[in-house]
């Protein structure tokens, strides 16, 4: 069980820093992966680590209107919700990939996200079971 | 040259290549799409030629039978297989590309780099579905809010091939990169920036991404068919679980949005592709109730006996009588994938048929149109399609039948 957390230089990773500095508790299931902004996050990004086995994967970025950079958090959020369409045409669980917000100053925000993505990470079937990776097989000429 | 096809759903690429004469001997040429159960076949022959290429899209990216991913096939990339020497891509790819490549490669130039329409750099308001606007002409589709694969894909051999010289958006039959879906996803989110987009609060006082249908949604209601048509086997996330229908036309078609399966259904019915793609437009116009002007249907009949004496002239390997035939589609159809052909009538005025005046275009329009459900059946000597669409205009059944 893995869910990968691609957490924003700014709101996500600090506030999952004050978490630690309060000595909280979250599942030690979350990876984070800290990003420059929130709007950093491709849908390869995403793509990639489900085709690598993540169960579950997350954005957790600043609050809404207070993106450090113009609105980027907002890039972020469409890009999840297509590829969240994207999974239920597929058959898979659209739960298995979400965006929240956390406040740096706040640790438990970033605690409360980390136990609904647990959560969900557990819903419907696993994206990536039935994948043929190609990453071996694909040569040059 | 010897040909091989492993699967001969759509010969749209081999007829391009049958007719070609004096090409090498120990070059084998593999068309069609490849399944992951055919890799014994493949390595096979591999081992025997000296080189082995790749041609059409379906072969090198899974192509739009790909799609069918979604219903638990296994349609996969044929890299992931064997190495192959050339790929060379292209729905279908046009004849001077198998005899450049098989010199030197072309020089590869992306579909943006050679249209002529304006870059405003504005951010749409909306996003919006093919038909639902009547765009002008004349400004980038991506600021007009209408998605386009151009960024992601190489541009065909010849420039007056491309769908957008008929103002239909490319949907990226070349991709630059197997993965070019999610690139585009990652520049429709940034370009989407004023679409609004559903959010909700959680109990520990933070925000999330709501579950509930917004307009970015509602706008983009087959990300699957938009953003991956080629690339669904190439991609990194490649197989659905969804349960298939038994029929791998019936896999491809169902759930894309009406407006889009016109040119889905005008590649892969291979020499049928002109009939069955009318058929469908007239089911289309029946259920939305749209009425054709005679100027329309007079073009539509030329249209359909140039595609019959395509059929023909390929079942009786008439290389004289396949080219004139399918220049006779591209009279009216723009290319041999009718991008000109649309609901309602053509995207652009038609240029060189008696009786058909280039100032009255209003005539023979395209239509715009929105969401309506309802079933119906078309049929002509090739084919026959019945269709029926749901409420927010997408395919929930499709049966056809080829004569």
């Amino acid at each position: 069980m893995s869910s990968i957390v691609f957490t924003c230089d700014n709101c996500g990773s600090g506030s999952a820093n004050t978490a630690g500095v309060l000595r909280m508790e979250y599942d030690p299931s979350i990876k984070i992966i800290r990003v420059p902004c929130a709007g950093r996050v491709g849908a390869n990004f995403v793509m990639e680590a489900f085709s690598d086995g993540a169960d579950a994967v997350s954005v957790v970025g600043c609050c809404l209107g207070a993106c450090h950079y113009s609105g980027s958090n907002f890039v972020a959020m469409r890009r999840l919700k297509i590829l969240k369409k994207l999974f239920e045409q597929l058959g898979y669980e659209p739960d298995r990939i979400n965006y929240y917000t956390a406040r740096a100053a706040e640790g438990d925000t970033f605690v409360g996200d980390a136990e609904d993505i647990v959560k969900k990470s557990k819903s419907g079937e696993r994206p990536f079971d039935i994948i043929l990776k190609a990453d071996d097989k694909v040569g040059g000429v | 040259m010897p040909v091989f096809m492993l699967h001969d759903e759509c010969n749209g690429c081999i007829n391009k290549i049958s007719y070609i004469e004096d090409l090498p001997e120990d070059v084998a040429l593999i068309t069609g799409y490849v399944k992951d159960e055919d890799e014994d076949e493949i390595k096979k022959i591999r081992k025997e030629y000296r080189s082995v290429i790749a041609y059409g899209t379906c072969t090198c990216y899974g192509g739009i039978f790909g799609l069918s991913n979604q219903r638990k096939n296994t349609i996969v990339p044929i890299r992931y297989l064997v190495n192959v020497d050339r790929e060379i891509p292209g729905c279908p790819p046009q004849r001077i590309m198998l005899s450049n490549q098989l010199r030197t490669p072309i020089i590869a130039l992306s579909v943006c780099s050679r249209c002529d329409r304006e870059r405003t750099g504005e951010m749409p308001d909306t996003i919006s579905r093919l038909d639902s606007i009547q765009d002008d002409n004349n400004t980038c589709l991506i600021n007009q809010g209408i998605i386009c694969s151009g960024g992601v894909s190489y541009s065909c051999c010849d420039r007056c091939e491309q769908c957008i010289a008929f103002n239909t958006p490319c949907r990226g039959c070349i991709p630059r990169n197997p993965n070019s879906g999610e690139f585009l996803i990652d520049q429709v989110g940034s370009l989407a920036n004023k679409v609004g987009i559903d959010t909700m609060g959680t109990e520990w006082t933070t925000d999330m991404l709501g579950p509930e249908e917004d307009d970015l949604t509602r706008a983009i209601p087959d990300p699957l068919g938009t953003f991956y048509r080629f690339t669904l086997a190439s991609s990194r996330i490649n197989r659905g679980i969804k349960d298939s229908f038994g029929d791998i036309y019936k896999d491809v078609m169902i759930g894309r949005p009406a407006e889009e399966a016109t040119y889905i259904a005008s590649r892969i019915y291979g020499s049928c592709s002109v009939s069955v793609t009318l058929n469908y437009i007239e089911c289309i116009e029946e259920i939305v109730g749209i009425e054709v002007d005679d100027t329309v249907k007079k073009l539509r009949g030329i249209l359909r006996s140039s595609g019959s004496e395509f059929k023909g002239a390929i079942e009786k390997k008439d290389l004289k009588r396949v080219l004139s035939a399918e220049d006779a589609i591209r009279r009216i159809g723009g290319d041999e994938n009718l991008s000109n052909v649309s609901i309602g009538g053509f995207r652009t005025p038609i240029e060189g048929i008696a009786g058909v005046d280039i100032e009255k275009f209003d005539e023979y329009k395209m239509a715009v149109f929105q969401d309506r459900c309802g079933e119906s059946t078309h049929s002509d000597g090739t084919s026959k399609v019945s269709v029926s669409i749901d409420g927010s205009g997408i395919i929930d059944g499709w049966e056809y039948e080829i004569y």
